[in-house]
């Protein structure tokens, strides 16, 4: 008669930034309890921005450590070469490095984009070299030893919302933005371009009807790329071939403003956007929403799978709170 | 700087049309996880005709408790629809306990606490009734009061005639419009064939293919999934009562033409144009229905299969001589309240009290015939009064699951004394 009890779900650590509104998260991919949240006052509106280094143990969620800087912060890197440095890019188009060891002012500066940036993703092959995003229309890729940016990408009309260095490929990145469109860039061949010559993407396509505000690049299949964005629904590409995606998965009844692919499972991402849930799906063999969590009560701006714990999702919002919790 | 970032923010939000929003998946949705019904048959000369309304309600509510997939003590609240039911509190409430609700051992229940019961309400609003428990629970779940609910619709209408309306008080019937409250539904037909200039001939046709969806549906075996057999006591040829399993519906005729029931002489002379017939009305008929609602997190936690997600129920009211229009007023109301046209909806389950309403919604409405009743509707299946509203949910997602493109689902019906409801489902079956 009863059918098998649902398995227990463990309390969400939650914890409450009073004052900061979150845009993004990043575990550390070098401590297992560490979590970076890319913050500001006022929604990040208008303001100070804030890096929250936060600790996270059975028992909850602690601010270990933050940096405050001008304006926003909309998102957040780890230097892959180093376990203590962090990126941090900011909505007055300025990049700061911080070392969490240290307090205060931050250990590197650089400020090219003349307009919010809005993307941060350091390379995990290339680990000198780091990507931003920028509502100005550019994307660059930065190496951390120079003091200006080695390629400027024109990522098309409007903001960009998303550049990425493939997992797979080290001289592959993609971007994706307002316009609809990723596209994929070639650095070996961007870097050099001839006097008087626009950088061309070795390929682009067009990734649905709507504005893409989110993307990312599975772990497991080569060349395979989620996008989700203003019409709510979650792609998953082929760049192989583009021409349909292979996945859809609607049930955001808003925009989304991140998608992850679990770094555990080679068929499972998480969404989260203005709807203020964070949704899992497994887009494989057929897609379905495996998981959502509606426990935010402002638009669910960050989201981020534990690098080092299986299933271990955490998510931030504007709602001012971070909360972490086991998944399937 | 400011002003860019809110009209980015504002971009985001803006311009995600109305069917995508009806169409998400959240944890606070109310759900449908089982919707079956009893066989529906025919009154006072089918398989329900010895046995009592009370039994025939006991059976219908231990085919609920039998049939939830879930322990019924998780149940939060009951509500019967029911129209002709005497006593109708006293009977609800008597065959809910009698059923198990909840599903406790004698022993167990001499020890139980008085509040370990499952409540019981009933609601009338004569045929839309199944719709209004299925509304009531829906929003007493929305509203948090409760988590899951159960919706009933039951009639026995070999025990419980329709005698008409009872005397009205003189203020009401000096008015016109309170002189029409008297209409049997009948007249009801015969003035919405007469004022829109509905043919004979379209409403024959129209019954003709309801008798034939359903001879096919019931031929292919498609109602045994909605169908949960009962058990009652039939009186045989040489006297004795035995309880005997009925498993199907028994108003379906085979081989029905539009043809041969234009040969049907019209059964209300006394009321021109005298185009409704026996064979063109919905049959006169026993039985009841149930649907399982809660919240899209309840039926996750519970490992319930999901068939569809209950969006809105209205109703609307309309001038009691025509009340068979209900629906072409009612699915308007409907989908203009939730930004939707009728392209937008896939399939509708609209009642049949009346070939004659049927033609003239159908056509108001313009709606696809195809996607209409498509395993035929209460002209061939009966229309138990207050069974009807769960009954047609129970048919249409049971034909949605063999049509998982069909997504966004209506049903609806006329009231009598002029009124009419409609429902919006969205079907999450897949094949």
């Amino acid at each position: 008669m009863l059918p098998p009890a649902a398995p227990p779900v463990p309390p969400a650590l939650r914890m409450r930034t009073p004052g900061y509104a979150h845009h993004s998260l990043k575990f550390s991919p070098f401590f297992d309890n560490r979590i970076a949240l890319a913050s500001g006052a006022n929604f990040g509106l208008v303001g100070n921005g804030r890096v929250h280094i936060v600790n996270m143990s059975p028992g909850g969620l602690v601010v270990e450590k933050y940096f405050d800087t001008q304006d926003c912060v909309y998102d957040i890197a780890w230097n892959e070469a180093h376990e203590n440095q962090v990126l941090a890019v900011c909505g007055n188009g300025a990049l700061r490095m911080f070392d969490i060891t240290l307090t205060g002012l931050p250990v590197a500066a650089w400020h090219e984009h003349t307009a919010e940036v809005v993307g941060a993703d350091w390379s995990n092959i290339e680990k000198g070299l780091f990507a931003t995003a920028s509502w100005d229309g550019s994307a660059k890729v930065w190496s951390v030893d120079r003091a200006t940016s080695i390629t400027t990408l024109p990522t098309g009309a409007g903001q960009c919302y998303s550049a990425l260095f493939s997992p797979h490929t080290p001289s592959l990145l993609s971007t994706a933005g307002q316009d609809g469109t990723v596209r994929l860039w070639d650095l070996r061949t961007t870097a050099n371009p001839r006097p008087g010559v626009a950088f061309q993407p070795q390929m682009s396509f067009r990734a649905g009807p709507a504005e893409i505000l989110a993307a990312d690049w599975n772990k497991y299949h080569p060349g395979v790329l989620a996008t989700a964005g203003k019409d709510g629904v979650v792609r998953v590409w082929d760049t192989r071939n583009p021409s349909r995606p292979t996945a859809e998965m609607q049930g955001h009844s808003l925009a989304i403003r991140k998608v992850q692919w679990s770094p555990h499972h080679a068929d499972i991402l998480a969404s989260s956007g203005y709807d203020m849930t964070a949704r899992v799906w497994v887009t494989r063999p057929s897609p379905a929403q495996i998981h959502v969590t509606a426990a935010h009560t402002e638009f669910t701006m960050a989201l981020g799978w534990a690098l080092f714990q299986e299933g271990l999702l955490a998510t931030a919002s504007w709602d001012q709170e971070l909360h972490v919790y086991q998944n399937v | 700087m400011a002003v860019a970032r809110i009209q980015s923010i504002a971009n985001h939000l803006s311009g995600k049309d109305n069917k995508s929003k009806l169409l998400a998946k959240n944890p606070d949705d109310i759900v449908v996880t089982v919707a079956k019904r009893t066989p529906l048959c025919k009154a006072r000369r089918g398989a329900f005709k010895d046995a009592s309304s009370d039994e025939l309600l006991i059976e219908t509510m231990k085919a609920a408790r039998e049939n939830i997939g879930i322990d019924p003590a998780l149940i939060g609240d009951i509500v019967v629809g029911t129209v002709l039911t005497p006593g109708a509190p006293y009977a609800a409430r008597a065959a809910a306990l009698t059923a198990g609700f909840p599903c406790a051992p004698f022993e167990l229940l001499l020890t139980l606490a008085p509040a370990d019961t499952v409540p019981v309400q009933i609601v009338n609003r004569f045929c839309s009734s199944g719709l209004m428990a299925i509304q009531s629970i829906s929003n007493a779940i929305r509203n948090g009061e409760i988590e899951i609910g159960l919706a009933v619709g039951f009639e026995d209408m070999s025990n419980n005639p329709d005698d008409g309306a009872p005397k009205y008080a003189a203020e009401t019937m000096a008015l016109p419009v309170g002189r029409d409250c008297t209409m049997p539904m009948g007249w009801t037909s015969e003035n919405v064939a007469g004022e829109f200039n509905i043919s004979r001939e379209a409403m024959d046709a129209w019954a003709a293919q309801s008798m034939q969806r359903a001879e096919a549906a019931q031929k292919a075996g498609i109602f045994e999934a909605e169908i949960v057999p009962v058990t009652v006591p039939q009186k045989q040829a040489d006297g004795s009562v035995k309880h005997v399993k009925v498993t199907r519906d028994d108003g379906i005729r085979a081989g029905t033409t539009a043809e041969g029931l234009a040969k049907i002489k019209g059964a209300f002379k006394q009321w021109p144009p005298t185009q409704t017939t026996g064979g063109n009305a919905s049959q006169i008929t026993d039985g009841g229905a149930f649907v399982l609602l809660m919240t899209r997190r309840k039926a996750q936690e519970l490992h319930l299969p999901i068939l569809a997600k209950h969006i809105a129920t209205v109703t609307s009211g309309l001038a009691p001589r025509i009340m068979g229009i209900g629906p072409s007023v009612a699915i308007p109301k409907l989908l203009n309240q939730l930004g939707l046209t009728t392209n937008d909806i896939d399939l509708y389950e609209i009642n049949e009290a009346f070939a004659s309403m049927m033609v003239y919604c159908v056509d108001k409405l313009g709606l696809d015939p195809s996607k209409v009743n498509v395993n035929g509707g209460a002209i061939a299946l009966g229309h138990p009064l207050g069974c009807t509203g769960a009954r047609q949910v129970a048919t249409v997602l049971n034909a949605a699951k063999s049509r998982p493109e069909a997504k966004l689902i209506v049903t609806s019906m006329c009231i009598g004394l002029g009124m009419g409801a409609s429902s919006l489902f969205y079907n999450e079956q897949a094949l």
